[in-house]
C-alpha cells in the first residue's frame, strides 16, 4: 500500500488551511512549515497546541485556522491529544459522529515542549500507540520568551541564557539532543524530519504517513530570523543550506527503520551555514575559534559516516 | 468587537488584522521576467501571494509583512523590494 510520491511543487495541494493576518514574525520558517503541513493534512483536523510561539496564532477572538484548536500547557499536548482522540472515538462508537466526519488529531509544539518538558507525555503517547500526528517546529531555543537555551540548542549557539564571553567564549556548552533517535527508539509507525525549503519532500512524507495508524511524528527545521539573527529574506535559503551542509538531515523512519530521503551529492562546509547567523558570530569575530568550528564540522561528518553516506 | 457566546473564534478571523502595516520594503513584480514558477507563492509564510487567472501572481499588500523571501528565492530576479513610502 504505497502512495505515489509527487514530484513537483505544482502537485502540492493548492488549498490553504491557514489564513493571513497571523501575528508571527516576518519570515518565520516555522509558520511556513506549518502552512505546508496543513496543506498536506487537509481541513479535517484538530490541532492540540502546547504553549509555544504558535500559541500566539490563536488569541481570542482571532484564529488563522479553519479547524478547531485546543491549547494545553507545555508538557501535556500529547495527553490532550489522547483526550480528543478518545472523545472522537466514543462519539463514533455511539453513532453520534459519522465516521466520515472523523478528525485527525495533530499535536503542534515548539522544541522546548518536544525536547524538554513534553518528552515524557510524548513517550507515553507513542508507547500507547495513540493515533495522532506530532509536528515539532524546531527553532533550537525557547524563541517565544526571548531565545533561552533549550534541549534543542546546538553546541556553540548564543542564546539569552548562554551568552558567549568571559570564561565561556563558545556560547552553549551542550550538544543538541537527538530527538529523532529518542522517538525512534519507541519504534513508532512513522517518524520523519522535514524542512520548509523542501515542500515536495514534506508533502510526500505526510502522504506516506497517512496510511499508518498510530503515532506519526515530524520534526521540522524552523529558521527563526529574530532569534538566530539573520535577514528574514534568508529564511528559506538558510533552511536549504542546513540540509546541504548536512547539519539537518532529511530522513524518515518506518517502524524504526531509518532511511535518508535526500542526501546532498557534495556536502557544503558547515561554516557556510554558521556564518550566516548572528548566534554563531562569536565563532568568527573578534577571534576565529578554529577548534570549535572544526568540532562542529566533525560532529556532522561523524553522523554521515555512521550512516555510511560519507566516506 | 463583541464577545461571542462561549468565546467562539470564527475560522480565519485573523483576516481583520492587516499585518501589511509592519512592512518596511514592499515586493514588486516585474511581469516581463516572471516565468510563473510558483515559488514565491509556495514559500510565502503569510499566504500573501495570490494566483491570478492569467497564471501570474500578485501580492496582497494587506498582509505582506515584507520579509523578502519571495524576492530572495525568485530564480529570475523578477521581484524587487522597494522602500515603502507613505
Amino acid at each position: 500500500m504505497d502512495t505515489i510520491p509527487i514530484r513537483s511543487i505544482r502537485e502540492i495541494p493548492p488549498e490553504e488551511n491557514m489564513l493571513s493576518g497571523t501575528p508571527a514574525c516576518a519570515g518565520c520558517g516555522g509558520l511556513l512549515t506549518l502552512r505546508h503541513c496543513l496543506k498536506a493534512l487537509g481541513e479535517k483536523i484538530v490541532i492540540v497546541n502546547a504553549a509555544s510561539c504558535f500559541t500566539l496564532l490563536s488569541i481570542y477572538p482571532f484564529t488563522p485556522f479553519k479547524n478547531s484548536w485546543l491549547y494545553t500547557a507545555m508538557a501535556c499536548a500529547p495527553a490532550g491529544a489522547q483526550g480528543v482522540r478518545d472523545a472522537l472515538d466514543i462519539l463514533i462508537k455511539k453513532g453520534k459522529l459519522d465516521p466520515e466526519e472523523d478528525l485527525k488529531v495533530v499535536v503542534l509544539t515548539g522544541d522546548g515542549s518536544a525536547y524538554d518538558m513534553g518528552l515524557s507525555s510524548t513517550s507515553g503517547a507513542i508507547y500507547r500507540n495513540l493515533d495522532f500526528y506530532y509536528i515539532c517546529y524546531d527553532n533550537e531555543a525557547y524563541g517565544n520568551t526571548g531565545f533561552q537555551q533549550s534541549g534543542a540548542t546546538p553546541f556553540a549557539s548564543r542564546t539569552a541564557t548562554s551568552p558567549p564571553g568571559g570564561a565561556r567564549p563558545t556560547g552553549a556548552q551542550l550538544q543538541k539532543k537527538d530527538l529523532f533517535e529518542i522517538w525512534n527508539s519507541h519504534r513508532p509507525p512513522y517518524l520523519a524530519t522535514i524542512s520548509p525549503a523542501y515542500p515536495v519532500d514534506l508533502v510526500n512524507k505526510f502522504r506516506k504517513a497517512e496510511q499508518y495508524k498510530g503515532p506519526k511524528l515530524f520534526i521540522s527545521h524552523s529558521s527563526c530570523p529574530p532569534g538566530w539573527g539573520f535577514d528574514p529574506s534568508h529564511s528559506v535559503s538558510l533552511a536549504k543550506l542546513a540540509v546541504e551542509t548536512g547539519i539537518w538531515p532529511l530522513k524518515e523512519s518506518v517502524h524504526g527503520k531509518v532511511e535518508h530521503t535526500f542526501v546532498p551529492k557534495k556536502f557544503k562546509p558547515v561554516e557556510d551555514y554558521l556564518k550566516e547567523q548572528e548566534r554563531f558570530a562569536h565563532l568568527f569575530k573578534p577571534v576565529r575559534q578554529e577548534d570549535i568550528l572544526k568540532s562542529i564540522q566533525e560532529t556532522v561528518n561523524e553522523y554521515w559516516r555512521k550512516h555510511k553516506l560519507l566516506s | 468587537m463583541t464577545i461571542t457566546l462561549g468565546g467562539v473564534c470564527e475560522p480565519g478571523s485573523t483576516l481583520v488584522n492587516k499585518t501589511g502595516g509592519w512592512r518596511t520594503f514592499r515586493p514588486v513584480f516585474d511581469y516581463d521576467k516572471c516565468i510563473k514558477c510558483k515559488l514565491c507563492e509556495l514559500l510565502c509564510p503569510d499566504m500573501s501571494v495570490d494566483a491570478r487567472d492569467d497564471g501570474f501572481f500578485e501580492f496582497n499588500y494587506d498582509f505582506c509583512k515584507g520579509c523578502g523571501i519571495c524576492a530572495n528565492e525568485c530564480p529570475k530576479d523578477a521581484i524587487e523590494m522597494v522602500l515603502e513610502e507613505k
